[in-house]
Order: C-alpha cells, then sequence, then structure tokens
C-alpha cells in the first residue's frame, strides 16, 4: 500500500514568503502593539475561512482594518492573488488556541 | 436577469432585511452575521453572471476584488472577520459593532449593484424608465388600495 502525498512546493514556499514578509511588515507598521501571528502550515489549511491570526495588544476596528491593507500589501508586494486571510485577536483570546490547535494539532 | 441571478438577488434583499430587522431588535449578532450574508449573495451573483468557479472563501473575494475593486475585497475581508467574531467568538457584540457592519455592508451592496448593472448593461436611462414604471404601479397601487378600502 502506498501513500500519495501531494505538496504543492510552489504554492509552500510562497506561503512561507508571504507569512515572513507579513511579520516583518506587522512588525514595523503596528509596532509595540504587534505580538506575533500564528499561520497555518499552507494556505489551504483554514478554520472558519481564516488562515493567519494576527496577535496584538490593543484590538479595534481601525487595527483590524490596518491589518489587512498590510496583508493585500504583502500580496501585491510578492504578486500574487488575495491568499491571506486574516483574523487579529488580542492577546489572551480563547480564539487564538483554537487556531493553533486546528493548524497545528 | 439570469433566473439563478436574481434568486441570489432576492437572497442578498432578504437577508438584509432581516439583519436590519435583527438590528432593530437588539439581536447584534445575528445581525452582524445577516449583513455578511447578504453581501455574500450579492457577490455569488456576479461570481456567478461571470461563470467563474469559487474555490472557498478567499476564492469569492479574489475573483471580486478583479471584477468589482480590491478595495471591494478588502471590505468584504473586513465585513467577514466581524461575522466570524459574531459566530465564533465566546464574546457577544455589542450595538456599535453591528453598526459598523450594516455601513460596512452598505457600502459593499452599493459597489455590488453597480457592479451587477453594468454587467447587464443597464443604462441610466432604463433605470431611470424602470424607477419611473415603479412610481407609477406604487401610485397606481395606492389608488387602487384606496378604493379598495372605502369600498
Amino acid at each position: 500500500m502506498a501513500i500519495i502525498l501531494n505538496v504543492n512546493k510552489k504554492v509552500t514556499e510562497i506561503w512561507i514568503r508571504l507569512v515572513l514578509k507579513l511579520y516583518q511588515e506587522l512588525n514595523e507598521r503596528l509596532g509595540s502593539n504587534f505580538i506575533g501571528l500564528v499561520a497555518a502550515p499552507e494556505p489551504n489549511i483554514t478554520l472558519h475561512d481564516i488562515n493567519v491570526v494576527v496577535i496584538v495588544k490593543n484590538v479595534s476596528s481601525k487595527v483590524r482594518q490596518e491589518v489587512i491593507d498590510i496583508a493585500r500589501q504583502v500580496e501585491e508586494d510578492l504578486g500574487t492573488s488575495p491568499i491571506i486571510s486574516s483574523i487579529t485577536l488580542e492577546r489572551g483570546d480563547l480564539l487564538i488556541n483554537e487556531f493553533k490547535g486546528w493548524f497545528y494539532g | 436577469m439570469d433566473d439563478v441571478v436574481s434568486k441570489f438577488v432576492r437572497k442578498s434583499k432578504v437577508l438584509y432585511s432581516e439583519a436590519l430587522d435583527d438590528l432593530e431588535r437588539g439581536n447584534f449578532n445575528k445581525a452582524v452575521s445577516g449583513f455578511y450574508f447578504s453581501v455574500e449573495a450579492l457577490a455569488n451573483a456576479i461570481v456567478y453572471k461571470y461563470r467563474q468557479r469559487v474555490r472557498g472563501f478567499m476564492g469569492r473575494v479574489n475573483i471580486i476584488s478583479k471584477l468589482v475593486s480590491k478595495d471591494v475585497g478588502k471590505k468584504m475581508l473586513y465585513l467577514y472577520e466581524l461575522r466570524v467574531l459574531a459566530d465564533h467568538k465566546e464574546t457577544l457584540l455589542v450595538e456599535s459593532d453591528a453598526r459598523e457592519a450594516e455601513k460596512i455592508a452598505n457600502y459593499l451592496i452599493n459597489e455590488l449593484r453597480k457592479s451587477l448593472s453594468k454587467l447587464f448593461q443597464l443604462s441610466e436611462n432604463s433605470l431611470r424608465f424602470m424607477n419611473s414604471r415603479l412610481i407609477w404601479i406604487q401610485e397606481h397601487f395606492s389608488c387602487v388600495l384606496k378604493y379598495w378600502q372605502e369600498f
């Protein structure tokens, strides 16, 4: 019996580059409000259609929209279509663990 | 109008009106969710009209960003985020959240409708004509109603 694992190396490479660039940009633009991010291992692994969780100290509608803007900018810079589907949550939010569990078991 | 497209448009209208109703009743979580799905139904109408295949949520956002505008795509993502918070977070959304969702939904519905109108090549004149017909029907109907009540 064989196991076929279809890993699309190109997709994974683009995803890693996107996530790293997103981290860098969030760090620069949100400054001390940015704590970190939890990204799915692949863009198609999602929970509630979300593949990136952005963790901040203080969340507001302005911060949420800024994160969306940054994600779109990162995609444009790397020449990809919209792939990053993010949610912005405050440190300690119960949903963060739910996403971590779903992405990484 | 295409039958499937008109069904999506009708669904969008019904969901929007239900969301408004929920907002007025203080059902803020349901309202936010309803506003999102009202937008999604209209987006589905456009996607269907263009005969595009959608692969998941981001696939839809991708197509709408290309066919309508990047800003509409961004706002859809933001409204979707509010919907996830309404449906999956342990805390409850408040009135200001629902009002914000309403504002974004209004913008999105307006933009998506404009796009849909362009798609069906409805000129301003034909829209004006349709509006004048609608007014005529309303006036005519109110006369009939008045007559009926008096009768």
